[in-house]
């Protein structure tokens, strides 16, 4: 837990929290009204703590200019390990080598335990580290927080409270020049943060405007639209219904602006193609995958998943290639295997191409590395503490990663660096900027969005 | 531009390139067909190029996917078993009796299963290997052939600038992939033993060499044998 100095006029909760401050090195403050926004507050979200993260550089970035921002957690599910804080773990992303890691005593401010750490974000321009975690489990609410980190100290800076316990924070660039970062979890709804504004909410719906309740999120490379998959909360229904919707969000105003009927009780993922023509999504019960044309606004083609219970969906620098996480989602949930689409073939015939094996255990997410040279896909393991590298050119595993402390992995993010200027160049939702530019260079894709400008946002030095 | 260069022509060398994919950017999987040394002309191998290329074409094109997208850029198999030799009968009764290919059967002419069975035909009778040209390393790096076998040597490069090949040993002249491009290399191994080279000469890593040995302790190479097609829904 970093140690960070007391701030005016937090001395009065810090007081008030003596007992548990006892505990921990950390002198926090309290939430901040100023921070509040009506969206925030809506979508019940608020400032806990806040801290001065400032301090000496936790690493180097010059010598290690691209790194691979990912989780170190307790784990879940009746597979543990070991480790009892939430944390982050930074991995050279062409050495390989773990630059560093950290984790944060939330243990000491009096939670009764860990909601496992289901993801991590990074603002667009490198500076922030966004790590959900909570008390309880899934289904728990109340408990939730999304700590927010400084990339460069990797100490606290913020400590948001949420009503559901979050689950993902990744980029959003969108058409109108915005570079935020958004979030969701279990009976979380959408919220989006602005890096620019001291993190603060400015966008977001929740379940009410939606209509049903929602799983996850992924916003389309044009940035103008985010389609989230619809919910059944009731698990027997998740096995039962087949009727279900995705449902497509506007980001301009965050309105619903149409839903998807699909044939799948429990969707999942989605992953966009570059050229913004169509969105793939995965189904947990019926193991599918489902190509939807964005301009026809429609399916128009399955596949089978070539996986039991399939999680996340991504492509490599072909983006043809669609591979498909074996989680094991709604099913066994240890899942080793990856499976193969080719994308051209599902309106045609709705098999895969082909499984591998990658013994990356309950893996979930695949992050594609923003080298085309390189054409791999990072994939967290929850299950085996580990990160693995997967050749898609080989079509097979080339290098395991360990976790430093033998924690869980789970989702990541390339981030390049230029000294602290930093520029997210992929995450669970993709590729961005600079990275997403030279896809659709190399693909000759000229009709390109609003949100691929070469720049990765607000930048600045840290 | 593509082309497959006929054997029966003795040709020492030729080259020919696909500079028109490499515009594209796309990784196509278009061939680049080098013919190094000429085969031996006997009757098997009097065979209509012209035809042989005609079904390339359309085992790459056919219903906008090819016959490549279940099984195989080179018909090594995929989703779809390899039809590396595979003849006109056989490609019959697949379409009559495969149900994942009803799709293609109001999309090849009578004409058009000759000419793919002829690419197929074709195809059988040369031993494929396959190296991926990634990060300046050939993967893998080293191969052996039979003396006397016909070779269909296919180099992927993975990478998103173009890489030229040299060759030590074996009579190529240097010759360019495109960025994410495949190059064919069509060549029948010498009688004798024998080692040859096949180098990146503009790659950012030079020490990277595709070795190929020439040595009798290599498998020989046998045509595969017809396959049964059983019928599937």
């Amino acid at each position: 837990m970093p140690t960070t100095p007391l701030r005016w006029p937090c001395w009065l909760a810090a007081l008030a929290a003596i007992g548990a401050i006892l505990l921990s090195p950390v002198l926090c403050a309290s939430a901040d009204d100023s921070w509040a926004t009506p969206l925030a507050t809506k979508l019940g979200v608020t400032l806990e703590k806040s801290f001065d993260s400032t301090g000496p550089d936790a690493w180097d970035p010059k010598k290690h200019p691209l790194v691979f921002v990912t989780t170190e957690g307790p784990g879940y599910g009746g597979l543990l390990s070991g480790v009892t804080l939430p944390g982050i773990a930074i991995v050279d992303a062409d050495s390989r080598e773990v630059v560093t890691s950290q984790h944060y005593d939330v243990l000491a401010w009096g939670w009764k335990n860990v909601f496992e750490d289901h993801g991590v974000g990074v603002s667009p321009d490198g500076k922030w580290i966004y790590l959900p975690t909570g008390e309880g489990t899934f289904g728990t609410m109340g408990f939730g927080r999304l700590l927010i980190i400084n990339a460069r100290t990797l100490k606290l800076d913020k400590v948001l409270h949420t009503n559901g316990n979050p689950h993902h924070a990744k980029v959003l660039h969108t058409p109108d020049g915005r570079h935020l970062v958004m979030s969701y979890g279990w009976g979380q709804p959408l919220f989006v943060l602005d890096p620019a504004q001291d993190n603060k909410v400015v966008g977001g719906l929740d379940f009410n405007d939606i209509g049903i309740d929602t799983y996850l999120y992924f916003a389309s490379p044009d940035g103008q639209e985010i389609i989230a998959g619809g919910r059944f909360r009731d698990s027997a229904a998740r096995k039962d219904t087949f009727g279900n919707v995705m449902v497509r969000i506007g980001t301009k105003d965050w309105r619903v602006i149409g839903t998807i009927p699909i044939q799948e009780s429990t969707p999942v993922w989605v992953a966009f193609s570059a050229d913004n023509k169509y969105a793939y999504f995965t189904g947990a019960v019926t193991s599918r995958v489902f190509k939807y044309d964005r301009k026809a606004d429609k399916i128009v083609g399955t596949a089978r998943a070539g996986v039991e219970g399939p999680y996340g969906a991504h492509f490599g620098w072909n983006d043809k290639d669609l591979y498909v996480i074996g989680k094991g989602e709604e099913s066994h949930n240890r899942g080793k295997v990856l499976g193969f689409i080719d994308t051209a073939l599902m309106e045609k015939s709705e098999r895969p191409v082909d499984q591998f094996v990658t013994n990356c255990i309950r893996g979930d997410h695949g992050i594609l590395h923003p080298d085309p040279d390189a054409n791999e896909l990072w994939i967290s393991c929850n299950s085996s503490f580990e990160v693995v590298v997967f050749d898609l050119d080989q079509k097979q595993v080339t290098k395991r990663i360990p976790m430093p402390n033998g924690g869980s992995s789970h989702s990541g993010a390339f981030v390049k660096y230029d000294g602290w200027s930093g520029d997210v160049l992929s995450d669970q939702n993709g590729l961005h900027g600079s990275a997403l530019k030279k896809k659709r260079e190399l693909l000759g894709i000229r009709d390109v969005g609003s949100n691929v400008q070469g720049a990765p946002g607000p930048g600045g030095k840290m | 531009m593509f082309g497959i260069v006929d054997p029966s022509e003795k040709l020492s060398m030729h080259i020919n390139l696909s500079s028109d994919v490499a515009l594209s950017g796309l990784r196509t999987i278009a061939t680049v067909f080098i013919a190094i040394v000429a085969f031996p002309t006997c009757a098997a191998d009097q065979v209509d190029m012209a035809m042989v290329e005609q079904g390339r074409q359309i085992f790459e094109t056919v219903a906008g996917v090819g016959c490549k997208a279940c099984h195989g850029p080179f018909a090594e198999g995929k989703v779809g078993p390899s039809n590396r030799g595979v003849n006109e009968a056989t490609i019959r009764e697949a379409l009559a009796k495969i149900g994942p290919m009803q799709f293609l059967r109001e999309q090849l002419a009578e004409e058009d299963i000759k000419r793919v069975a002829a690419y197929t035909g074709w195809m059988g009778r040369h031993m494929l290997v396959k190296s991926l040209l990634k990060r300046g390393r050939f993967i893998p790096d080293a191969i052996s052939v039979y003396p006397g076998t016909p070779v269909q040597l296919v180099i992927e490069n993975t990478g998103s600038e173009p890489a030229t090949l040299a060759a030590d040993g074996i009579p190529v002249a240097a010759s360019t992939i495109a960025a994410r491009d495949t190059a064919s290399i069509v060549w029948t191994a010498p009688e004798t033993e024998g080692k040859s080279t096949i180098a990146c000469s503009d790659c950012k890593i030079k020490d990277g060499l595709l070795a190929i040995e020439v040595t009798k302790t290599a498998k020989p190479y046998i045509p595969p044998p017809q396959p049964k097609v059983v019928a599937k829904p």
